[in-house]
């Protein structure tokens, strides 16, 4: 049951099928308090399937999966409880459409922790003013930007005050001119200390901003290591193959 | 021409009966909404009991969530496809037989509730899931990777925004109800259509049956009219439709 490395997020063997459709082959990953690790690889590759069984979305078929010192994936495991020390953020930014933009980010502090409504409002407040959108608290998701969305979905899973943040791909749903308001509340948040794991095709920001890039094909880890080193000077051909696919179009520009 | 006035726009053959026939519509709102009440309650249940899974925990955690939803199933496919009549006749000429406690003593009144109730429900059911389903997986697993349990995701995100989306399906169902009281006639509940038949079959003359025709429209139109507003809302907003079955 224990987690003697005393990382923020430990990952160990994780295996995942679908049917006979072997997504995740045996994942280990370590991520210490306060890192960013930036996962990329093709798609396909099984790296939202990696995130999503980190905090159970899906059941892993093997493997064992720790949110500091507590196992999620053992049987007796507070499920719900370990969860909620995970903030995930979605390609889809998934907000509740039936409630206002404060309520979004009140309502898991309200409904999982017994927060008063005063008191998870203005702590709602306050996240809003983090990431620039308090004058919205009022509104309701339809009316947003993608990137202001996204922006309030962040503020919601931060109002659960988690250990670590997962991001799927938080802003390859967002028109191109959107993008960079959501890396930035990203940045900032990576900045403040945050733990995270961030599944990306923003190769600057995982450059600038990771302490380790993972690179993920097949449902295995090819290659790992510091971004710098992994983006210009992969050890691996595969790794360079699609770094290769990955960076020309930028550099045609 | 006139005999075909006199046979059913009579006002003289209605105004005898016209007390009659109000305390007879009276009877007919309180089946409708009485048995609605049933009906959302048990089919809200029943949607959910069909719905359930469960993905983690023992094999008997997973029979017992099969079990749930078969039984849902059968009760749902069962009512679904038996005339609400019938069930209305089989319930009143067995229940005194029963010896069921309260059960066995049920008014024709009751009976006809406890089988439109029983029926709806199904009929109910069939709405509410449709609703449930139409509701985004990534709702559900927006609402569980903040800590919500199951049943917190079920209560604040899923059957809120299920609900609003079934509301014409709902409503339409609502009208069929109101009319299907009239089934309860056959034991003897002296509900409008019972009575104005009994008045027709004094008098012979037809209008008392306008007048019950008369109260239905003044209960059934307005409501209609809400649906179709709801319905070219809906169309209008474009995004999430309704979910229109039946
Ligand atoms: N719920 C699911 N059921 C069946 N197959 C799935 C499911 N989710 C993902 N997969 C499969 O898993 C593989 C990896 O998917 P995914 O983790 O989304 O990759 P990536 O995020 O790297 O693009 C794909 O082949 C996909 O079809
Ligand atoms: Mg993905």
């Amino acid at each position: 049951m224990s987690n003697p490395t005393g990382a923020a997020v430990r990952v160990e063997r994780l295996v995942k099928h679908f049917g006979a459709n072997e997504v995740l082959r045996g994942i280990d990953l370590e991520v210490a308090r306060g890192d960013v690790v930036c996962v990329i690889g093709p798609s396909g590759s099984g790296k939202s399937t990696l995130l999503r069984c980190m905090n159970l979305i899906e059941t892993p078929t093997a493997g064992r999966v720790f949110v500091g010192d507590d196992e999620i994936t053992h049987h007796k495991a507070d499920t719900n409880s370990l969860r909620s020390r995970m903030g995930m953020v979605f390609q889809s930014f998934n907000l509740f459409p039936h409630r206002t933009v404060i309520e979004n980010i009140a309502m898991a502090p309200m409904v999982v922790k017994g927060l008063s409504k005063a008191d998870a409002q203005a702590r709602g407040m306050e996240l809003l003013r983090r990431v620039g959108l308090e004058e919205k608290a009022g509104a309701s998701p339809r009316s947003l930007s993608g990137g202001q969305q996204q922006r309030v979905a962040i503020a919601r899973a931060l109002a659960m005050e988690p250990e670590v943040m997962l991001f799927d791909e938080a802003t390859s749903a967002l028109d191109p001119e959107l993008v960079g308001e959501v890396l930035a509340v990203m940045r900032e948040l990576a900045e403040g200390g945050m733990t995270m794991v961030v599944v990306t095709h923003e190769m600057g920001f995982a450059r600038e901003v990771c302490d380790r890039l993972v690179f993920m094909d097949g449902g295995v880890i090819v290659e790992s290591g510091d971004p710098a080193t992994v983006l210009s000077n992969p050890v691996h051909e595969r790794t360079r193959r699609f770094l290769a696919r990955v960076l020309e179009p930028e550099a045609e520009v | 021409m006139g005999t075909i006035g006199e046979l059913f726009f009579s006002w003289d053959a209605v105004r005898p009966w016209l007390e009659t026939l109000f305390r007879g519509f009276w009877v007919t709102i309180q089946l409708t909404f009485i048995s609605l009440v049933f009906a959302l309650t048990g089919g809200m249940i029943l949607a959910v009991m069909r719905q359930t899974r469960s993905a983690r925990g023992g094999i008997p955690r997973r029979i017992g969530a099969g079990l749930v939803r078969l039984l849902a199933i059968v009760y749902i496919d069962v009512f679904r496809g038996l005339p609400a009549l019938l069930v209305i006749i089989i319930l009143y000429v067995s229940l005194p037989f029963t010896n069921i406690p309260v059960l066995d003593t049920f008014t024709g009144f009751q009976v006809g509730i406890l089988a439109l109730s029983l029926v709806y429900a199904a009929y109910l059911a069939e709405i509410f899931r449709a609703g449930i389903e139409s509701v985004e997986r990534g709702q559900v697993e927006a609402a569980r990777s903040l800590g919500m349990s199951n049943r917190q995701c079920l209560r604040k995100i899923v059957l809120p925004q299920a609900v609003r989306r079934v509301m014409p399906p709902l409503l339409n169902e609502f009208i069929i109800l109101s009319k299907d009281t009239s089934l309860v006639g056959v034991i003897a509940v002296s509900e409008v259509v019972y009575v104005a038949r009994g008045a027709q079959s004094v008098d012979l003359n037809s209008s008392p049956l306008t007048a019950a025709a008369v109260m239905f429209l003044v209960f059934t139109l307005p409501l209609i009219r809400i649906v179709d507003r709801y319905i070219e809302r809906d169309r209008r907003r474009s995004g999430g439709g309704t979910v229109v079955i039946r």
